[in-house]
């Protein structure tokens, strides 16, 4: 999910900032994460990255050393990639769609201090007002 | 963090949750070398113990201020929903979802999501 705050960045930035602002808190986020693999060159694939890991457009239409650079910067190789883009639009394929009932679920609360309480939440004894939901995991 | 400011805007007319769900790239399985220079090297967890751990490392280090859940060790709603690695939902108050994000990272567009919580308490 830190990962995902970069990314946050890097969209409200629209990926090319051009204002000395935008770029010292771009260098800003760059440093925070010490990172090579989040140079600002980088920034330049991640419209791409979100149009294929989305299903908007297919690994085998992108020029070959664009894929190389991808598949490089996340130490995979290319057919790995492939299979982690085919699983992801495999699974892209079976999430309910706006308008359809979100899926119910009754799960354990963590504490303010990430401690287990014991006590459940359930999704349809919240309705009422409006849910907004964050899935995601440290790593 | 941008989460949680979306959080204290809305919290009193919206009921938020982070599901805390399976490790995207655990140390026994795709690591990636940003989780190697910030030390966050976890296992994938096998119980919901070891679950709970790494979730409380996170809701501490990201300072995390909504409730956070866990999701169980079959994965349920995470299947349920398609949302690992990350993503983003709104659902509105009748139970129908409303928004929902493309797959993070590259998808996690907290902007498009926060707006559509400003429209479901409109």
């Amino acid at each position: 999910m830190e990962w995902c705050e970069y990314m946050e960045c890097s969209r409200r930035l629209r990926y090319r900032p051009a204002a000395p602002i935008a770029r010292f808190t771009l260098a800003s986020v760059c440093a925070r994460y010490k990172n090579e693999a989040m140079s600002e060159p980088d920034f330049d694939l991640i419209p791409l990255m979100t149009d294929l890991t989305s299903g908007r457009k297919f690994l085998k239409d992108v020029d070959a050393p664009i894929v190389d650079q991808i598949t490089s910067r996340l130490k995979l190789r290319r057919d790995q990639f492939q299979a982690l883009l085919d699983n992801n639009l495999e699974r892209a394929k079976k999430a309910p769609a706006v308008g359809d009932a979100a899926p119910d679920f009754d799960l354990e609360l963590v504490d303010g201090k990430g401690v287990r309480t014991g006590d459940t939440r359930q999704l349809s004894a919240c309705l009422g007002k409006p849910i907004a939901l964050i899935f995601g995991s440290y790593t | 963090m941008r989460l949680n400011q979306i959080y204290e805007r809305y919290a009193d007319k919206v009921a938020f949750f982070c599901i805390y769900i399976q490790e995207a790239h655990p140390d026994d399985g795709w690591q990636l070398p940003v989780n190697h220079d910030d030390s966050v090297l976890y296992d994938q967890p096998k119980t919901m113990d070891q679950r709970a751990t790494v979730a409380q490392a996170c809701v501490l280090h990201l300072g995390l201020a909504m409730p956070t859940l866990l999701d169980d060790m079959n994965n349920s709603t995470d299947v349920a929903y398609s949302a690992l690695p990350e993503r983003l939902y709104v659902i509105d108050s009748g139970g129908r979802i409303v928004y929902r994000s493309d797959p993070g990272p590259y998808g996690f567009d907290v902007s498009a999501w926060e707006q559509s919580i400003a429209v479901s308490v409109s």
